[in-house]
């Protein structure tokens, strides 16, 4: 199964029907969380516009490879998981976003292992029909031990 | 194992400590002891006079004051005596009264703790030893009754006053000016206790005894001379605060909130009764009351700080705050600091509650800055919720709604964290600005949008939730 998340806030077209075009012409079993407000009506695929935070864990522990946007979200939980991730940031141009900031995230983040970033549409067809070379990567510690202990200090000494 | 310990706590008491030790080593010459001094971080060269004149003592130099529990306490840590005692550093050793104490405590192995006799530089007695500062003995003392009645034998009961020091007896509380401890109880029972700075931890102390079923007892085998403490009502007024703070604190940690709220008024009650009879007194005879007039008024104007707050032992309350999605994803990560203290958890989605089962968790107002509309009944529930449950420390990961939380949480005077999200990777966000004005830990999770530790208009960084 695949897994598309696009984030609660706006809708992501773009993506959505590289996906489901994509999903038309394979037999993989899709469920996409599209947000509110898209135009565009996918035909391939199950769509839920938000999903709980407790289906979100379930349907990305199910899927065998997760698609999203490039929010923190889901790049935290793929990782958490160990599931492959792809990811499209959001371009502002195309009204996707307040601002490019994804592009940012996506560029920090396509360094890790375990995630792949698709510029375009074209990029992302030739990264899902390749799905069975993605490899994912857990991620099973906390925060940095660095961070960890600034912040106690902080709450102990105050300062 | 030595016979005998003696522990003395030293502040800025250069040349009577020199006075004290010298009288200390003349007497102990029959009983094998080992003398320790704690310098309180003392500007007046104490520790250099000690370890000039009296090589033998073994003496712990701190930088600061760190409280006369937490001194003592350290010096029990390097005490091998088999009895301990606490001297003030403002006393005068007379006779045999170390080894007299010393065969008292053999011969009684029933006393955890006993206190000798002490004097005031003309020789009259001190009243050592008190009783226990119930809220009775504590309403006695504030309401003045003891000097209305001066021949009633009620109302001097909570000094012990009529009791020429004479006899043996058991009491609640010895002064820890001479308090010999048997060490080995101290292994169930505890060391001082650190929360109280001066004056009250070693009334404390004696009851814990008490309860643990050792005696506490007063032995006129000896005496001693205490320089301090003769003159009750010249004192500075930051010591009255001190004292009531003791005693609240005594009340708070043996008899609950309630009685410390009830102590805490009728000390308060006390301040100003004193203020009104010794402002007018002051009026008739300036010279001698109006020093005292101006020790219970200033003590009156910050009596707030006489309240005794949360035990520092008690794990700090956290309030872990962050919107829902990726923000709250990245709240989670810090689990590892979560676990330390009591947190509760609030975010605008109910669901999330089921991340963080079996702690509590508040649903608050969910706001962005596209719906400004919201924002005004967003900020008055945030404000409600942080004054309800006061955190000691509030920690977010964003977005508008955890700085709302820290601006709320600064008007009721909780420590701020920011933890801007890890998305933001080319500048903060709008939100995450804002907070460097309101947040005392400011942190980005990129270096290189760090400033350097003196530059205060960017943020810091200490390292990433991944």
């Amino acid at each position: 199964m695949i897994f598309v998340a696009v984030g609660t806030q706006l809708p992501f077209d773009r993506l959505i029907e590289a996906v489901d075009t994509w999903s038309g012409c394979s037999l993989n079993e899709v469920i996409a969380q599209v947000g509110t407000g898209g135009k565009y009506k996918p035909q391939n695929i199950l769509c839920y516009q938000s999903v709980t935070t407790s289906d979100f864990a379930r349907f990305c522990s199910k899927a065998d490879i997760i698609v999203a946007h490039a929010g923190m979200g889901v790049i935290l939980t793929a990782r958490e998981l160990g599931k492959p991730l792809i990811i499209m940031p959001r371009i502002a141009k195309f009204k996707e976003h307040r601002n490019n900031h994804q592009l940012a995230t996506a560029r920090h983040f396509g360094e890790l292992d375990g995630i792949y970033v698709a510029d375009n549409i074209k990029r992302l067809h030739i990264l899902l029909e390749g799905r069975d070379k993605l490899l994912g990567w857990r991620d099973t510690k906390g925060a940095s031990e660095n961070l960890v202990n600034r912040i106690c200090d902080f709450i102990d000494e105050g300062k | 194992m030595k016979d005998l310990s003696i522990i003395i706590v030293s502040f800025n008491t250069r040349e009577i400590i020199k006075d004290c030790l010298s009288s200390v080593f003349l007497s102990i010459t029959s009983i094998s002891c080992e003398v320790i001094v704690i310098d309180n971080g003392s500007c007046d060269d104490s520790a250099d006079m000690i370890k000039e004149e009296f090589p033998q003592v073994k003496l712990i130099e701190n930088s600061k004051n760190k409280g006369f529990a937490a001194a003592n306490n350290q010096g029990f840590k390097i005490a091998s005596g088999k009895y301990w005692l606490l001297l003030n550093s403002d006393t005068v050793i007379l006779g045999d009264v170390l080894r007299k104490s010393f065969e008292y405590m053999e011969h009684n192995p029933l006393v955890g703790m006993m206190g000798c006799r002490v004097l005031n530089k003309d020789k009259s007695i001190q009243n050592t030893c008190f009783m226990w500062p119930s809220l009775l003995n504590i309403a006695i003392q504030s309401t003045g009754l003891g000097r209305v009645f001066p021949n009633s034998k009620f109302f001097k009961r909570e000094r012990m006053r009529g009791w020429n020091r004479d006899t043996e007896r058991k009491v609640d509380s010895i002064t820890g000016c001479y308090l010999l401890v048997r060490a080995a109880a101290t292994i169930k029972i505890g060391v001082l206790d650190e929360d109280f700075f001066f004056y009250g931890e070693e009334t404390d102390w004696c009851l814990r005894f008490s309860q643990a079923g050792y005696e506490v007892k007063f032995a006129p085998v000896g005496d001693i001379i205490h320089l301090g403490g003769a003159s009750g009502d010249a004192i500075h007024f930051s010591r009255k605060i001190m004292l009531s703070q003791a005693i609240v604190r005594l009340q708070r940690k043996h008899n609950g909130f309630f009685a410390a709220v009830i102590s805490w008024a009728l000390l308060l009650f006390e301040c100003v009764v004193k203020s009104c009879v010794f402002g007018f007194a002051s009026l008739i005879n300036h010279e001698k009351f109006y020093p005292i007039f101006k020790k219970y008024f200033c003590a009156l104007l910050h009596f707030n700080m006489a309240w005794a707050g949360k035990s520092k032992k008690d794990k700090k309350s956290l309030f872990a705050v962050a919107s829902s999605g990726g923000h709250w994803m990245q709240l989670r990560r810090l689990e590892q600091v979560f676990d330390r203290y009591n947190t509760i958890y609030a975010s605008p989605k109910s669901d999330c509650s089921q991340d963080v089962l079996g702690n509590r968790f508040i649903k608050i107002v969910d706001v962005n800055r596209w719906r400004k509309i919201d924002i005004p009944y967003a900020c008055l529930h945030m404000l409600y919720v942080i004054m309800r449950i006061k955190p000691d420390v509030i920690i977010t990961t964003g977005a508008l709604p955890g700085l709302l939380a820290l601006i709320a949480g600064r008007i009721i005077g909780s420590r701020c964290i920011w933890i801007d999200s890890i998305a933001n990777s080319e500048e903060l966000s709008m939100s995450g600005k804002v907070a460097g004005w309101v947040a005392h830990l400011w942190l980005t999770q990129w270096e290189h949008l760090a400033g350097n530790s003196s530059d205060k208009s960017k943020p810091e960084y200490a390292g990433k939730i991944l």
